[in-house]
């Protein structure tokens, strides 16, 4: 471990290296260079003292040089290390020990057009353990990333492989739009986390990530969510290397759900079904044969758990190739990487093969770089979740639902064979066999991400340089539909019949800066690095989809699209630029006093001529308190101290590319007619009966006043580094107001429109970030160290638009739960849950009994759409208190926002064992777990098979359960804190444990460095959330967070590897 | 090393000197207002839009019929879980079907702005062609304008297109002022639509149409000081004249009659089929097309959800789902049900020949096992045709007598999908044109208005109704002597059982003043013997307060236009 990490300071050391030259022939001097561990450090700059001589190590730490003199003094340095002068020693090998220096100080951050010693830091800005984080086997680093930066909150919607993370820096700033950050690859910026995940993780130097307005401003308007900036590899000076990284993985399922068994599903029939229905011809209590079925013959019978058909232990893969080498003057570096992975859920996969090649020259003044990085990646297997109608047309709904067994006339296996269940009413109930719907939907996403990226600096004078840098991305996306005759949507009973679709979209953008930098210094105690520049960036988007049906031949698949007839062909071209000046003023007083000042200004076609710019300023002070003489005695204690204050003013720009325009739109397909009571526009309508009838309606109304959503953000933090670096302490409190929200606001109906893009509103997040790298024990033999984080934020609706005070939602599952059920209200968090409280269910006490009927005593309240409320109907409170549960009656029932969330890391090493251990959480998030609205509550829905929770359900036998009985009442079907849980979980979420062999036997064959380990990945979570995994939100946005039903389970991955350099 | 530096140099140049307006400068690709209104057929595809929302399902596809101007006396809402609508008596201003039918109302005079305002931006293009675009939207906007005064009374009143996101409060504009501007907007266009026999369909705005709908505007104007209950200036004397020239135009036109048969205007509706025997009774229609196979949605929900189908569906089996006629008649929900009240006033009248069109006269019998097919047609008692054994060679049967008498509130069967031709039949999506405006209105309205602005009726009252009736084949009344206020109540009727379930007859009780007795009238009547018991919670569906004679102001526009603050009376 601890050799790793020396690697990758080698890679971020030699890149700085400035002068190297190489010694002479024959070499009198020689030896090796150690840190303290005992581990060879490659790369370390060797001079000799008042000369020009000079050398570095090689990847073995040795090093020889013939200087011209035989006295004198070796002067080593290393980046991170204390510079040591040692007499030169001609008589044997000279073993030098370099003593690390305060590490975490002198760490090189990424800020954004510059790098800048963690220790001349003003803002908040974090650097993510790459070294941690690859220990995960996981596809990309986003994967890895939660759960190890206070404030970076990073999720997934579901357990889909392949499926992108959901990232927030410090709260959500808009209600609307994206939150995501902006990414910084290699000095792009991109907005679609797309990018991201098209890096091979093991090429990544390092991701730093911006969180104060200080840091983001310099990315103006496209600051505001937060900033990452990943770096990937250089060439490193020295001998060819060549790395392998290999692994495979198991993954299985976490938890099942543990649904009825044949005779708990059969009882609850019996329930649902008259009785002469059970006793009749196709009845569950039949006479077949002249035997008489009863409900205990259930008991032991032959039947299906549909999970454990549809679960599959799914293996897992990776390989990495990299090879790196170079000389002072050209470095290159290249890497191969081939990552595949099957999903849990049967035929689902993900895959990725990925290149990048890296050149780096450097002549004298002038330094280049070129960059080109490859990706494709291969998505298979239909979404559980992402249905758009109904919930019944997800996987879970059919995997939950299908019946374990069948009545006695029914073979069960028929089940299995059939697109459908016979017995469903197939009108009503959309159950589609899973299996068959798994095997035969083919999907299949292909996104390939080309990157080119180069620069050429130049330093005119000492501390003067030009970096102009260029870079060109296509971002190619390509999805293949196909379904035959035995899918849900192929198959001969559906209307379309089997039909296929094809589309494409690609996005080409290309980005020039030219950014000019001076640094210099007056006396060596006023400290100026002035930067200047300007950017110029395109981007050019098309989207084409055409879609056949009726295909006659299906064995052909894609290749027999043509067959079918032509239905919806859709075609969209859109494109935006953006021209933006940027500076940024660096000072410091002694490395005591610092001040950095930064401005930006960003031109975007997306807005009109009068809006175009915006103006994005920040500003920051640091006071290093350390280095006041008062402190230095101390120094012992507190090595060093910092304070921080930040104020910055950032943007976001994340609006349509022409929403500034009005804008019509020629409608033929599915625009027709509104569907239900959404905005949809139509247009349709068909003279003569013709259906091809075409219309052009308005669709969208000018605002030429549209402008930035900004955000002002203050941060004060201190750096706190205690007993000799063995405790370092960050501490950050930031306040962030985000106005002008860029809103799809409510318009006045009678104007003709719904809904249009307008900057209003106001959200505030507030929080305290707290992170704790200690060192507890460090010595030759053991070390111990560990990181923990914990975030808090607290949002808050400021203002919505006029008149406004809430803005209700739904998050949308199924066309019959179409109520809000999250509400965005001032003076609260965005993506509360909103709905009724439930109270249990109505008990018999409630009623007066006639001996026939029930009737509810007066005085207690009823569900307004109920004639007949009955005991065991599920009972909410009345709040109005009017007698009547209705509309008026709902109230927050859940909060979608975390109280906390954050991460502990423990690492242990001992004699070439690194053991590494790596617990996420997250406290006080709500989930919203719809599958129950379906699942555990007996909608009369004649043979779809319930929770094993629901056998607890309100009977007459069990009058204490607030389970609700069995009834089509409507009100089981109302958002209630009923179905509300709590999210909080606590996860181990990484466990890594190698061994790296030190063998001379190895280094014969020429392995210089070995190590095998072991990992596994979700291990265990601690949690009450009764479905599949806590970290669920299937329809992620701000206002509709931590919404489950039907989602793709998470899976637990058990790996081992070996990791080996040539 | 001097060449790079002065590359550099240069390049730095080249890039800042870029002009940044040019670079930063990006036109749509996409149509806007700007860019269109350049050749005919961009007239016509916009305008194509302009009629769009009277197909919608919130308008005559599907919910207006029922939900909102369904609630009548002559209606009821079968099932005992109600819907929040008007039609059950349980409508707040937060309701789905009215908040919607609003906006789309809106939408639709906002697009008939936009062309207004566009038109003539090509004068090239054809004078002919431009002044009928501009007469229909001209006229459609003033309709979408009566059905809002229609429904709601004072609304703000928009005739320039919206052009920004702010600014959009509008207070309510008194709807006298609109009717003026309606009336004489619908008057200068009507010179510039096509005749009815220029057309080969009759979902476009014709003449006759708008001269029908003019008539009507008319009508309902006489019958707003009914609906206010302030007394009857003198002015109404001469809306009713209004009416009786207009709807007189028509007439004399001589381009329209009536079939002979009622129930074949319907089953044109339901077949795609335009006035097949040649005669014009339909005037204009809301289209319905297509059975939403696939990317169109033209499909409404005419005859699924108000009208006569099968209760089992047989949209997904593979065996039926193409066929036609009886062996599919297509699923219907049957929400609608038509009240005891008017299968009496079929029965005083003998009135077969609509009666037993517009209420189910038979219900279909099935197949046991799945997938329960039609086996044939029970008639209910008394109705089954003399001679008739069998209809496309399924059988006919009677029900028994006690049956049918305990059960007289039956399905609307004004619709009937077993006529549809579009094939496979969509579950709950139908072809089925919505009639809008029948030649016997246009009698009707005759017979009515000459009756209000003379002292008896006179010889064209008695014609006009007596076509009506006699088509029917009931008795005719020329020559019976009755008062002004009798041949008024024989009018009313005489529309009820000519236009239930035609989204009209609600509005009729409004002007007419009758809303709110009628309806609260109509509570003892689903207690009457004949009134099927299992349907008796239909009383709750009649207790309207006098504020249903409005509809109440969208919550979706309370809560954003700051300009209206006050809804209707009792909302």
């Amino acid at each position: 471990m601890r050799k790793a990490l020396l690697h990758l300071f080698i890679l971020v050391c030699i890149s700085l290296i400035t002068t190297t030259v190489y010694g002479q022939k024959t070499q009198n001097i020689t030896g090796t260079v150690f840190d303290e561990n005992g581990q060879t450090l490659p790369g370390v700059n060797i001079m000799v003292k008042g000369t020009k001589a000079a050398t570095i190590t090689d990847s073995n730490g040795k090093f020889g040089l013939s200087p011209a003199n035989s006295t004198g003094i070796l002067v080593f340095s290393y980046m991170g290390f204390e510079t040591l002068e040692v007499k030169i020693d001609k008589t044997k090998p000279m073993n030098v020990t370099l003593k690390e220096k305060s590490k975490s100080l002198n760490e090189v951050m990424v800020i954004g057009y510059q790098d800048i010693r963690k220790k001349d830091l003003t803002g908040s800005v974090a650097k993510a353990d790459i070294t941690e984080m690859l220990k995960a086997p996981v596809a990309s680093f986003d994967q890895a990333l939660g759960g190890r930066i206070a404030g970076v909150n990073v999720s997934s919607g579901e357990g889909t492989p392949g499926s992108s993370m959901n990232i927030v820096i410090r709260g959500n700033n808009s209600l609307t739009q994206d939150n995501s950050p902006l990414y910084v690859i290699d000095g792009f910026p991109i907005e679609d986390p797309v990018a991201g995940s098209s890096i091979n993780p093991n090429d990544i130097e390092s991701i730093d990530i911006l969180k104060d307005a200080s840091a983001t401003a310099i990315y103006g308007a496209r600051g505001a969510n937060g900033v990452i900036i990943i770096t990937t590899k250089k060439g490193k000076v020295g001998e060819p290397v060549i790395n392998y990284d290999g692994n495979y993985g198991v993954q299985r399922i976490i938890r099942k759900i543990p649904m009825m068994d044949a005779y708990e599903f059969v009882k609850m029939q019996s329930e649902i079904w008259t009785a002469s229905e059970m006793s009749g011809e196709n009845g569950y209590f039949q006479t077949l044969n002249g035997k008489t079925w009863t409900l205990e013959d259930y008991k032991n019978i032959e039947q299906f758990n549909w999970q454990d058909l549809i679960f599959t232990e799914a293996p897992q893969q990776s390989h990495n190739v990299s090879l790196t080498g170079g000389n002072a003057g050209n470095r290159y570096q290249a890497s191969l990487s081939y990552f595949d992975q099957d999903g849990i859920v049967i035929n689902s996969n993900y895959n990725r093969i990925q290149g990048k090649l890296s050149s780096s020259i450097r002549r004298n003044k002038l330094s280049t770089n070129l960059n080109i990085n490859y990706s494709q990646a291969t998505q298979n297997g239909s979404s559980p979740s992402q249905s758009s109608y109904s919930g019944m047309n997800n996987l879970f709904f059919s995997v939950w639902g299908y019946r374990p067994v069948t009545q006695p006339n029914v073979d069960l296996n028929s089940l299995l064979e059939s697109t459908v269940d016979e017995g469903v009413d197939q009108t009503n109930d959309y159950r589609f066999n899973p299996i068959m719907s798994l095997n035969n939907e083919y999907r299949k996403n292909v996104t390939s991400y080309t990157q080119f990226n180069g620069y050429a600096e130049y330093e005119f004078v000492k501390g003067l340089k030009l970096k102009v840098s260029g870079g060109y991305t296509i971002d190619n996306r390509r999805g293949e539909t196909f379904n035959n005759s035995k899918t849900r949507y192929g198959s001969p009973i559906s209307i379309e019949h089997v039909n296929a679709t094809l589309s494409t979209s690609e996005r080409k953008t290309w980005l020039n800066e030219n950014i000019l930098t001076f640094q210099t210094n007056i006396d060596k105690k006023h400290f100026f690095n002035l930067l200047g520049g300007m950017t110029l960036q395109e981007s050019n988007y098309d989207f084409y989809s055409m879609k056949t049906i009726n295909i006659e031949n299906e064995s052909l698949g894609m290749a027999g699209m043509s067959q079918g007839d032509a239905s919806t062909i859709i075609s969209n071209i859109s494109d935006w630029s953006m021209l933006s000046y940027l500076t940024r003023l660096n000072y410091n007083y002694r490395s005591k006093y610092y001040v950095t000042a930064s401005w930006r200004a960003d031109g975007s076609s997306k807005f009109s001529k009068e809006n175009r710019f915006g103006y994005f300023p920040s500003a920051s002070v640091a006071w290093t308190f350390t280095e006041e003489d008062f402190m230095k005695r101390y120094s012992d204690i507190l090595h060093s101290g910092k304070f921080r204050l930040s104020w910055g003013k950032t943007g976001n720009n994340r609006v349509g590319d022409y929403d500034t325009y009005a804008q019509l739109m020629l409608l033929k397909a599915s625009e027709g007619n509104y569907s239900g009571i959404n905005d949809k526009v139509h247009g349709v309508y068909p003279f003569d009966n013709t259906v091809s009838s075409v219309g052009t309606v308005p669709y969208s109304l000018p605002n030429k006043a549209l402008k930035w959503e900004t955000t002002a953000q203050t941060n004060a933090g201190f750096d706190l580094s205690f007993l000799n670096d063995r405790i370092d302490l960050t501490l950050d409190w930031y306040n962030k107001i985000t106005s002008d929200l860029l809103l799809q606001a409510a318009l006045v109906p009678s104007s003709g429109f719904g809904s249009a893009m307008k900057n209003i509103g106001k959200v505030q997040n507030r929080g305290i970030e707290f992170t704790i790298n200690t060192t507890i024990i460090k010595n030759k033999k053991f070390s111990w160290s560990t990181n923990f984080n914990i975030a808090f934020n607290r949002n808050k609706v400021l203002e919505l638009a006029e008149n406004q005070i809430a803005m209700l939602t739904n998050g949308y599952f199924d066309q019959n739960f179409t109520s809000s059920n999250y509400i965005a209200k001032v003076g609260y968090p965005i993506g509360m849950m909103y709905g009724y409280l439930y109270e249990g269910t109505y008990k018999v006490d409630d009623f007066n009994y006639d001996g026939t009927t029930y009737t509810l005593k007066p005085g207690i309240a009823r569900y307004t759409a109920e004639n007949a409320t009955q005991p065991g109907y599920p009972k909410y409170t009345d709040i109005n208190n009017d007698g009547i549960i209705d509309s008026n009656d709902q109230t927050f029932i859940g909060r979608g926002e975390p109280i906390h969330t954050g991460g502990f890391t423990n690492n242990f090493e001992y004699a070439g064992f690194d053991l590494s251990i790596f617990f996420q959480w997250s406290y006080g998030a709500n989930i919203i777990n719809a599958n129950k609205l379906m699942f555990e509550s007996g909608n009369k829905r004649k043979d779809l098979n319930q929770y094993a929770s629901y056998t607890n359900r309100w009977t007459f036998d069990n009058q204490d359960s607030d389970i609700p009985c069995i009834s089509n009442s409507s009100s089981n079907n109302l958002f209630s804190s009923r179905i509300i849980e709590d999210g909080s979980f606590i996860r181990l979420k990484t466990l890594s444990l190698g061994y790296t062999i030190n063998s001379k036997q190895l280094k014969k064959v020429g392995i210089s460095k070995a190590r095998v380990y072991f990992s596994g990945q979700n291990l265990f979570t601690w949690t009450s959330y009764s479905g599949y995994d806590p970290e669920v939100s299937i329809r992620n946005t701000a206002l509709t967070p931590n919404l489950d039903f039907s989602a793709y389970p998470r899976a637990t991955t058990f790996s081992g590897g070996v990791n080996l350099s040539f | 090393m001097k060449s790079i530096k002065k590359i550099f140099i240069l390049g730095i140049i080249i890039l800042t000197t870029v002009s940044c307006s040019d670079f930063l400068e990006k036109e749509p690709h996409t149509l806007t207002p700007e860019t269109y209104f350049n050749n005919e057929s961009e007239l016509e595809t916009f305008l194509t839009g302009v009629y769009s929302p009277i197909m919608q399902e919130h308008f005559y596809g599907n919910y207006y019929p029922l939900y909102n101007a369904g609630g009548d006396d002559l209606t009821f809402y079968q099932r005992s879980s109600p819907v929040s609508s008007i039609l059950c008596a349980n409508a707040n201003s937060g309701n789905t079907y009215i908040n919607t039918y609003w906006k789309i109302l809106y939408e639709g005079i906002n697009r008939a702005n936009i062309l207004l305002e566009n038109v003539d931006r090509n004068t090239e293009i054809s004078d002919s062609i431009r002044n009928r675009v501009k007469a229909e939207a001209l006229f459609l906007r003033s309709f979408y304008y009566f059905n809002l005064v229609q429904g709601w009374g004072d609304v703000p009143f928009r005739l320039k297109s919206t052009q920004s996101v702010y600014g959009l409060d509008a207070e309510r504009t008194d709807k006298q002022i609109i009717y003026d501007q309606i009336i004489e907007d619908i008057i200068d266009a009507i010179p510039y639509l096509k005749r009815s026999d220029e057309l080969a369909y009759t979902g476009r705005i014709t003449q006759s149409g708008a001269k029908g709908i003019l008539a009507r505007i008319y009508l309902f104007r006489a019958g707003e000081c009914k609906r206010d209950k302030v007394a009857a200036g003198p002015e109404v004397q001469t809306y009713f004249a209004e009416a009786k020239k207009w709807a007189l135009e028509v007439k004399e036109s001589g381009l329209h009659g009536l079939v002979s048969s009622y129930k074949q205007v319907f089953i044109d509706l339901c077949s795609d089929q335009y006035n097949s025997t040649g005669v014009r009774e339909s005037i204009w229609e809301a289209e319905e097309a297509g059975n939403r196979g696939t990317a169109e949605q033209a499909a409404g929900r005419v005859g699924n959800v108000i009208g006569f189908g099968s209760t089992n569906d047989y949209s997904t089996v593979t065996a039926y789902k193409d066929l036609k006629g009886m062996s599919n008649p297509g699923y219907s929900y049957k929400f609608a049900y038509a009240s005891l009240k008017l299968f009496n006033m079929y029965e005083a009248e003998g009135d077969t020949a609509r009666g037993d069109w517009n209420i189910a006269n038979y219900e279909y019998t099935y197949a046991s096992t799945s997938p329960k097919q039609v086996t044939g047609r029970k008639y209910y008692y008394g109705k089954l045709p003399a001679g008739m054994t069998s209809v496309e060679g399924f059988a006919c049967t009677q029900d028994a007598m006690n049956n049918s008498n305990n059960n007289k509130t039956r399905c609307v069967a004004k619709y009937r999908r077993e006529y549809e031709v579009v094939t496979p039949k969509n579950k709950n999506y139908t072809p089925i044109n919505f009639p809008i405006l029948r030649y016997s209105d246009i009698l009707l309205m005759i017979a009515e208005a000459d009756n209000e602005i003379n002292a008896t009726p006179t010889a064209l009252a008695y014609e006009c109704l007596d076509a009506v009736r006699n088509r029917a084949h009931i008795t005719p009344l020329t020559n019976s002597g009755l008062t002004k206020d009798q041949f008024r109540e024989v009018i009313k009727n005489e529309r009820a059982m000519e236009f239930c379930f035609e989204a009209t007859r609600r509005w009729d009780l409004i002007r007419w003043g009758d809303f709110y007795n009628y309806m609260t009238d109509m509570q003892a009547y689903t207690q009457m013997a004949g009134w099927t018991s299992g349907f008796r919670y239909a009383i709750n569906y009649y207790k309207v307060s006098e504020a249903y004679n409005y509809y109440p102001i969208p919550d979706s526009e309370m809560d954003t236009n700051n300009k209206i603050t006050k809804n209707n009376p009792g909302w």
